[in-house]
């Protein structure tokens, strides 16, 4: 005989492993290159890397220049570089740091311009012949997963060999580190074939330029940091590469122009009480008070 | 909400979910990950495969491959080594088709990587017919050498007519190899590409055509003087020579080019003419009786060059005339409905200067290049059916024959909508699909309306055929099931505890007697089942309180509800106390002492008795 106790009992039990989706769906998000994007297209591996390096989270732009020696990674920006931020960039580099800014379609030419590099971020998709995606089903090749190949060594692209982009753009400008076979083609119209307009050419992906004491890195694409294109198994050298990036004494991580800080509805508090001792306290002891009243009233 | 309509609802719910799961059925793509897997960003390689990769290196080699391999088929033509050349050429054949094929798959048709295909597949078909033609002409010097050898002058001059043909189409077809190769050797200097050999390959077939050229000369030389030396002798009253003329000698398709050839001698009439173009026999006829000949050739399907004709009776041939034929832009048509059912059929006309074209290959593709089918005109019209599953489609169709003086052409691009068809067979199957379905949920409901809970329907329906039934009979009972005892008969003891189940279906039976009741509970107590034995009470007491009260659906009544129901009766206490100790036994497995169980009885015979006498 089944009795209510034990129904409710197992309703409860319900709803807790219900609650566990739930509390998971609520504290991550679908954003494009989200740190808390754990599906395909978010960064929570690479972040979770980056924790585990003792990395800091700049959310303010001034805070950079307190850290000398230290190599920032503004990846994916979409929010506006302001003149002054552009500014306080250019003279963090001046002072022996290291800035790699990874964008394809976001705001990183205004930050390029802003600080007076050389460097740019052209429009439309670097297709090429040299791809490594394609469906088998439809036969269908995806000449905007470009394999790039290093032409220069340094110290970004040591032990790199090859470089698999997804979706990336061309570079103009800078010392070239890193580009594409002769083979390739910028898709304007976006249709995945070589149209009349558009013409075969080699293009660069990772750029170089000397600022100051510091270095400035443009990689035309910051995709290489999602989560499907970390986990995807590559005889390429992304991973490599990757450590290379990382491989500093101090890791900044902008935050507030980047993609990868992008935070939706109820995120935000789930995050700060996850990260609150006291918040954390206060939620154990009301869970607590919760629990002993249902069994006070014979409920469990 | 009434619940006698909750079954209602949950029925209707189920059909609902039922038909939705059921049209969705055949195609169950209510969520693909390709739903997710692109973005402006970046395309999701978890859902691709890793692609054969430096296709770049790829097709660099090929190109430097196709390039080089010409220059080495052309050199072992002009060397007259034309079984290295055979075996080059068969290699050179596969690299091209294999470049082909890469282009088409990397979609790269329409880039310099095409324009570079299509100049290889056209030098493909050149260097072909070059070695074809050069073949021929390189035997036709071992029948120069026999009819020389045979002092045979009119033999060798048709031999050197037919060389005369063949040095034309050599030189035409050096022309055309000459012509891309300004544009080709562009293209490889653009990709770094050598061209050395490719462009030493130009100047060795220009050196080809040069020593054909020669041979023409002398071989008409030797005819000339075979003749002087040996004139032929017309038979008494024949024919002396063969002249021929012709207009125009520029002409396109649809043209018609008049040809008259006259044969010169005493007796001309009803003679044998024939008329040679490039040396291959095009046409054959009489004279008339003024020993003239008239033909009209059509020009149809026969390439866009320089070509040379001749005419001929009985080993006399005419001068060597030549006329060159124009290409022109054909019309190329395609026909399809907007909307189409999962058969299409695709249609069209070809036809050039107002003319349909006979007997031309046309290819049909779809979207991305996808060949459809290859079919051939019959009176400028083509047509294909295929079936494709429901979906829009793009096709085009192209023309593209050398073996017509036309120049390649294309269709607009049309697009087709096809609709998904219902066949009577998809038909039957769904019909038997649904009649399963409610086969199914049928034999369930009756099986659960028959045997559901203690015996006991969640709803009954309405008997629509209820006037068919004969009346029942008086001694008959009235339901199945266990008969209760008279009222105020105990149990008999000789019987002992009932089976589980006839002690459920009793407990479920509506009490008619409290005495009775009571006597369950103890019958129970006994067997240690505690649970029903209170059970019995509740439903007594239920049932009694319905049918006084005349409470609707009084079975669906839970303890809660009855007791709520009794607020303002004056046995209220007594069913408080009741319902408490039910819930505790029932519900919360606790077991009652003996006096704790009497106290039950007491309240539960309490309001059993008020209860009775309401209803009195």
């Amino acid at each position: 005989m089944i009795t209510i106790r034990k129904i409710l009992i197992l309703s409860a039990v319900i709803a807790l492993i219900a609650f566990v989706p739930l509390y998971l769906h609520l504290i991550t998000t679908t954003r494009e290159f989200a740190r808390y994007n754990s599906q395909w297209n978010g960064t929570s591996l690479f972040f979770s890397d980056l924790d585990s390096r003792g990395a800091v989270p700049v959310r303010d732009t001034q805070e950079i220049l307190a850290y000398q020696g230290s190599r920032l990674l503004i990846l994916a920006p979409d929010r506006p570089f302001s003149t002054a931020e552009a500014r306080t960039v250019r003279t963090y580099l001046e002072g022996g740091n290291t800035v790699v800014l990874a964008d394809d379609f976001g705001t990183g030419n205004d930050l390029l311009q802003g600080m007076g590099s050389d460097i740019r971020l052209l429009p439309g998709n670097l297709s090429s012949v040299d791809l490594y995606l394609w469906d088998p089903q439809t036969g269908r090749f995806y000449p905007s997963a470009v394999i790039g190949s290093v032409s220069r060594e340094d110290i970004l692209t040591r032990g790199v060999e090859e470089i698999l982009l997804n979706k990336p753009v061309a570079l103009e400008g800078g010392e070239p580190l890193a580009g594409t076979s002769v083979l390739s083609w910028v898709d304007r119209n976006s249709d995945q074939r070589v149209n009349a307009n558009e013409s075969f050419g080699r293009y660069d992906i990772l750029a170089r330029e000397r600022v100051g004491a510091g270095s400035l890195y443009v990689l035309s694409d910051p995709s290489i940091f999602v989560n499907s294109m970390v986990l995807l198994d590559l005889p390429a050298n992304n991973t490599r590469l990757i450590q290379n990036i990382l491989d500093a004494e101090v890791l900044l991580v902008d935050q507030v122009h980047s993609r990868t800080s992008a935070e939706e509805g109820i995120l935000p508090l789930l995050l700060l009480a996850r990260s609150t001792m006291i918040i954390k306290i206060v939620m154990v002891a009301l869970l607590s008070i919760i629990v002993a009243v249902l069994f006070q009233r014979r409920i469990l | 909400m009434n619940r006698r309509y909750l079954p209602l609802v949950m029925l209707a719910c189920a059909l609902t979910v039922g038909l939705f799961i059921g049209l969705n059925f055949p195609s169950p793509d209510l969520y693909v990950p390709e739903n997710h897997s692109y973005s402006l960003y970046h395309q999701n390689p978890e859902l691709l495969q890793m692609a054969p990769s430096e296709s770049s290196e790829m097709i660099l080699a090929l190109m430097s491959q196709l390039m080089d391999d010409t220059g080495t088929v052309v050199l072992n033509i002009k060397v007259r080594d034309f079984e290295t050349a055979e075996k080059d050429f068969r290699r050179f054949m596969q690299e091209a088709q294999q470049f082909d094929n890469l282009v088409i798959n990397l979609e790269l048709s329409e880039t310099e990587i095409g324009e570079f295909n299509r100049y290889s597949q056209r030098n493909t078909e050149l260097i072909q017919r070059l070695l074809e033609e050069s073949q021929r002409y390189a035997e036709l010097q071992s029948l120069v050498i026999k009819y020389r050898d045979e002092r045979n002058p009119s033999a060798l001059y048709s031999v050197t007519y037919e060389g005369e043909g063949l040095k034309t189409k050599i030189g035409e077809i050096t022309r055309q190899y000459n012509a891309q190769a300004s544009a080709l050797t562009t293209l490889g200097t653009q990709f770094n590409l050598s061209t050395t050999r490719y462009r030493q390959s130009v100047s060795e077939a220009e050196a080809l055509v040069a020593e054909v050229g020669a041979t023409q000369e002398t071989r008409k030389a030797e005819a000339d003087s075979l003749q002087r030396a040996a004139p032929p002798s017309p038979e008494p009253g024949g024919v002396a020579s063969v002249q021929v003329e012709l207009q125009p000698d520029r002409a396109s398709f649809g043209d018609t080019i008049r040809v008259t050839a006259w044969l010169n001698g005493e007796e001309v009439s009803g003679k044998a003419v024939d008329l040679y173009v490039d040396g291959d026999l095009w046409a054959s006829g009489r004279s008339d009786p003024g020993g003239r000949f008239s033909y009209g050739l059509v020009v149809d399907r026969i390439r866009a060059e320089r070509h040379v004709m001749y005419a001929g009776h009985a080993g006399i041939y005419s001068q060597v005339l030549n006329f060159s034929v124009m290409p022109v832009d054909p019309d190329l048509t395609l026909d399809l409905p907007a909307e189409s059912g999962e058969n299409v059929t695709v249609a069209g006309t070809l036809s050039a200067a107002g003319r349909p074209v006979e007997g031309a290959e046309v290819k049909t593709f779809l979207q991305d290049g996808i060949l459809i089918d290859t079919v051939y005109t019959m009176e400028g019209n083509y047509r294909m059916s295929m079936r494709l599953p429901p979906g829009s489609y793009t096709f085009q169709s192209t023309f593209s024959d050398s073996s017509f003086p036309l120049n390649p052409a294309k269709s607009r691009i049309q697009t087709v909508t096809v609709r998904e068809e219902v066949s009577l067979q998809s038909l039957i199957t769904t019909i038997m699909i649904y009649a399963t379905f409610l086969i199914l949920f049928s034999m369930g409901a009756v099986v659960y309306y028959r045997h559901g809970k203690g015996g006991e329907p969640l709803f009954r329906l309405k008997n629509p055929f209820a006037f068919l039934k004969f009346s029942r009979k008086k001694d008959e009972p009235q339901e199945k099931g266990v008969v209760p005892p008279a009222a105020g008969a105990p149990p008999r003891k000789e019987e002992g505890p009932a089976p589980p189940e006839d002690r459920k279906a009793a407990l479920e039976e509506p009490a008619h007697s409290q005495d009775w009741a009571i006597a369950q509970f103890r019958q129970l107590m006994i067997g240690g089942d505690l649970q029903n034995a209170v059970h019995g009470l509740y439903l007594h007491l239920r049932d009694r309180m319905g049918r006084t009260y005349r409470i609707r659906n009084h079975k669906a009544l839970t303890p809660r509800e009855l007791w709520k129901f009794a607020t303002d009766r004056p046995y209220f206490g007594d069913l408080t106390k009741f319902i408490h100790a039910y819930e505790t036994i029932r519900y919360g497995g606790v077991v009652p002492s003996a006096q704790e169980a009497e106290a039950l009885l007491q309240w539960f015979s309490a309001t059993s008795s008020a209860v009775e006498r309401d209803h009195d």
